[in-house]
């Protein structure tokens, strides 16, 4: 029993070592890539020219294959980033922390896109750009919560004070989410209830739905090759003074001159 | 699955929401090259630095 949890201790730490990350997640990247851009190509295609336009917005419900993927990722992207936040601060594992500081930037550009694709799709709809109602406010507030993580990564001299605070700050906003998954039930608003729903059948038409799927699982193969791009950059630039980066440094130099 | 639009012109123009559908999906695609291109730069960019450190 005593071998077998040192054995699986002894594998956690191996996963969670940055330099073992940074060998497999580089055998996965041309597949990851290859596999959302592949996915995101066709998911635009199939919405801009073939999925039928809607019956009461016209072609300006075309955009909902940009917002609502990108909305749903900016979301999951905060959880993803609270966790590994609070994994990095309790039980001290680099690559945790190498994660909660690589998602803060793509889940604020995933939120600005969810609103700014809101915003041009707000004004054929409904007339305006902007309006301050429970959904768009909430979903703003997302927005500086992310800005918030990554202004104090960079706050204090310390790195680990910089990365508590910076945790903390992301723990105490997953309130926030919630509060946005719920805004459209909660308060009257003009934004229109969830598309889909986890406990019952899409109230979209296939047609409209299956480029949406599409666009959904492209939106997440892209944030997970975006977090894996970044994050070994992240992972070479605080491993720069080891061995094992200089050796790998050296190996590309000869390689091919860059 | 048909396309949707008569010609070209059409499917630039959208019946009028073309200007509204074209900026939502380039400023979004626009923005999601960035995320992805940037830390390969950075990346690029340290290990010049250790390259020439250890030179």
């Amino acid at each position: 029993m005593k071998k077998l949890i040192k054995s699986s201790q002894q594998w956690v730490h191996k996963m969670a070592s940055p330099r073992w990350f940074y060998q497999i997640s580089g055998r996965w990247l041309p597949w990851l890539s290859l596999l959302t851009f592949v996915s995101i190509i066709i998911g635009v295609i199939w919405g801009l020219g073939f999925a039928p336009q809607d019956a009461k917005q016209g072609n300006s419900f075309r955009i909902i294959y940009i917002h609502v993927p990108a909305s749903f990722l900016a979301l999951v992207g905060y959880y993803i980033m609270a966790i590994s936040g609070a994994i990095a601060i309790i039980w001290k594992i680099k690559l945790a922390d190498v994660v909660m500081k690589s998602a803060a930037p793509i889940g604020a550009s995933l939120t600005f896109i969810a609103l700014l694709t809101g915003a041009v799709w707000g004004k054929p709809t409904w007339g305006t750009y902007w309006i301050w109602d429970a959904r768009i406010t909430s979903m703003l507030i997302l927005f500086f919560l992310y800005l918030g993580v990554i202004v104090l990564q960079k706050a204090y001299s310390a790195q680990g004070l910089s990365n508590k605070a910076a945790a903390l700050l992301a723990l105490v906003g997953t309130i926030n989410i919630p509060i946005i998954y719920k805004s459209v039930d909660w308060w009257y608003t003009l934004h229109q209830p969830a598309t889909i729903k986890f406990t019952e059948a899409p109230s979209m038409h296939p047609d409209m739905f299956q480029p949406l799927l599409i666009m959904i699982i492209g939106f997440y193969l892209f944030y997970v090759t975006a977090l894996i791009v970044s994050m070994r950059a992240e992972i070479i630039f605080r491993e720069r003074n080891t061995s094992w980066v200089k050796e790998l440094a050296l190996n590309l130099k000869d390689k091919r001159p860059i | 699955m048909m396309f949707q639009f008569e010609n070209f012109s059409d499917f630039i123009y959208m019946a009028g929401h073309g200007q509204y559908v074209w900026t939502a999906y380039s400023v979004s695609l626009i923005i999601m090259a960035f995320i992805f291109v940037m830390p390969l730069f950075r990346k690029k960019n340290i290990i010049q630095k250790i390259i020439k450190k250890n030179h």
